[in-house]
């Protein structure tokens, strides 16, 4: 198991690199740099100036090289639209970004674990059944659609919460609720299943016949085993989320680097967009070892398997 | 020699006697209302192809004295427009026809695109193995850790927005699992006795390949084809959701549900309609989906 954490880690850094390089060498593929560097209309000399300034002229491997340098260095050049430092403009969306992560991670957590739970005990009961069928009906429902039915309820019509912007902790809750909604139906299905499995195995049977009562043997034997595939769909939904993040941003108008990156990629700003999906795909590769090695760290039989 | 090759000559793989009667069966294992679901599938299938003659007007005739009409039912509400006409006077029941029609025709052409692509690594990186199998694997495992709206964001800004753009886009996203349920079936079956018994009579790639392989993993592409399908509709829809699909003033769903957002307000309707006619689509596929892997009995991973 060291050896496969070992090789996931190796894969991770694999990955980042094949996102960096084919990220340089997309936005190159579009044609000349110059033309979407330099603004237009500038006259031929400083054109030329700022190329070589630039290192355009430079041959690709060099270009590419600078680009690597800019990138450990934090000098990704500057926004086209904004005219300043590419990291300065996400250094500030950042926050907006991870604060909805944060909220949306523990709604779904707080509230698909204890449902999954419920379902579990309720297999066969009309209160189980709701529970799953409102799961389908969340993992069905395409972000935007369930973003916009929010706004006309919450925002339209009741006036309770505001439809856009970033600015109070109030303006989370409705892009929290959106993101969060497909990994809650997840977690319910998945937590449901993995304790209906382990409420049929021998070890539960041993619990109860030597008269434990039933909350430790749903509590302490049954919820301690049936963490570990909740675990691993936490790690696989991640990355989902963080493509819906860029959606849902966009259509709340959070000011963070989702809304950023959709925005990057209409109006072609490269620079921007290059750091956004290098960030993206950072903040992705990064979250999903970390619930590698939480899994190794969760399973006792991974730890006997590593002595 | 030639005693040992009659001996081993291959069983004809089973699927070709019970193809006949696959559907009857598959049909049998479904209940009244998967039942009732295929047939509205159908029935929406049908009536997105003939979307031009259905149609009770060219979707992008403006008619700007009867603009933001509500649907039949609703105060102010033009008989004439079934569910209302939007912020330039189109007809919604039009133009969501159309849409519909456009979105199913993209994430059909899209998923015979991820279909084709991923079976064929698939079924090189398991069959032929090697050193180019690998490197397909190791495509496959860097793209199921991106997010598709990032490649997809990248690939649009690069190349534009244009259909061609879009189909090509949807194609890319899925493709990982065909290859990745493919390979692991073909490095199943490539051990199972019928197999190696063609093998060992001299049956040439190509022939294993199609006659013997190919007819044992289908039914996982099938199931694989549906429940990526529903995935892919949405893919699309949040693609021209952000403007970044087709052009106006052609319109997918998506795009419909993206151009309405500015009207929610005052007339929710023209992004209602087209998002609901998405969740029901949508959601039709996923049941389609569970039923198809439950009836065909296929464990995924």
């Amino acid at each position: 198991m060291l050896d496969q954490l070992a090789r996931r880690t190796l894969g991770a850094i694999a990955t980042l690199g094949v996102v960096i390089a084919a990220v340089f060498f997309a936005t190159r593929l579009s044609g000349n740099a110059a033309d979407y560097l330099l603004p237009p209309g500038i006259d031929m000399q400083t054109k030329q100036l700022m190329i070589s300034q630039m290192g355009l002229d430079q041959p690709l491997l060099n270009q590419f090289l600078h680009y690597l340098q800019g990138l450990f260095t934090g000098d990704m050049g500057n926004g086209l639209y904004e005219r300043r430092p590419v990291i300065a403009i996400y250094a500030e969306r950042l926050p907006n970004t991870l604060t909805l992560f944060a909220y949306a991670l523990t709604l779904a957590v707080a509230l698909g674990l204890p449902l999954g739970l419920a379902a579990a005990l309720n297999r066969g009961n009309a209160f189980g059944a709701a529970i799953m069928s409102l799961a389908f009906v969340g993992y069905a429902t395409p972000n935007f659609v369930l973003a916009i039915i929010m706004i006309l309820i919450f925002s339209f019509n009741l006036h309770w919460l505001p439809s856009s912007g970033s600015m109070t902790p109030i303006h989370f809750l409705m892009p929290a609720i959106v993101l969060a909604a497909p990994m809650l139906a997840e977690i319910i299905r998945f937590s449901r299943n993995a304790l209906l499995d382990v409420l049929g195995q021998d070890y539960l049977r041993t619990a109860r016949a030597k008269g434990l009562p039933e909350h430790l043997v749903v509590g302490k034997h049954a919820l301690r085993n049936a963490a570990i595939p909740v675990v691993t769909i936490l790690g696989l939904q991640v990355a989902g989320m963080v493509g819906r993040v860029v959606i849902v941003e966009s259509v709340f108008a959070t000011k963070g680097i989702g809304d950023l990156v959709v925005y990057s990629a209409i109006g072609r700003d490269y620079p921007v967009l290059q750091f956004g999906v290098i960030l993206i795909a950072l903040i992705v590769v990064t979250s999903s070892l970390i619930v590698d090695y939480a899994y190794a760290a969760l399973d006792p039989r991974v730890k006997v398997a590593a002595s | 020699m030639t005693e040992l090759t009659v001996a081993f000559a291959p069983p004809r793989a089973s699927t070709h006697k019970g193809k006949p009667n696959l559907f009857k069966t598959l049909w049998s294992r479904a209940n009244l209302f998967t039942r009732a679901n295929l047939c509205l599938f159908a029935l929406v299938l049908i009536v997105a192809a003939l979307a031009q003659w259905i149609a009770p007007f060219d979707p992008d005739a403006q008619k700007l004295l009867a603009r933001l009409k509500p649907p039949v039912g609703f105060g102010g509400a033009n008989p004439t427009y079934l569910l209302g006409t939007d912020q330039l006077g189109r007809d919604m029941l039009s133009r969501s026809l159309h849409g519909l029609r456009l979105t199913l025709a993209i994430a059909l052409i899209g998923s015979m695109i991820s279909l084709v692509l991923g079976t064929t690594l698939g079924i090189i990186a398991g069959y032929a193995r090697g050193w180019f199998g690998g490197v397909i694997m190791a495509v496959v495992d860097i793209q199921l850790a991106i997010p598709f709206t990032l490649i997809a964001l990248v690939v649009i800004a690069v190349f534009g927005n244009s259909l061609p753009v879009l189909i090509v886009t949807i194609g890319l996203a899925g493709w990982e699992v065909y290859a990745r349920v493919v390979r692991a079936q073909v490095l199943a079956v490539s051990r199972m006795p019928f197999v190696e018994a063609a093998v060992a009579a001299g049956a040439p790639h190509g022939r294993i390949l199609v006659k013997h392989i190919l007819p044992n993993i289908a039914s996982p592409i099938i199931v694989v084809w549906t429940m990526t399908f529903s995935a892919l509709i949405l893919a699309e829809s949040s693609l021209s959701f952000l403007g970044l699909g087709v052009q106006p003033p052609t319109a997918t769903l998506g795009s419909m549900v993206g151009l309405g957002r500015d009207y929610l307000a005052s007339s929710p309707w023209i992004a209602l309609v087209p998002a609901c006619a998405i969740m029901f689509v949508s959601l039709q596929v996923l049941l389609i989906g569970d039923w198809l892997r439950d009836a065909l009995d296929i464990r995924l991973k």
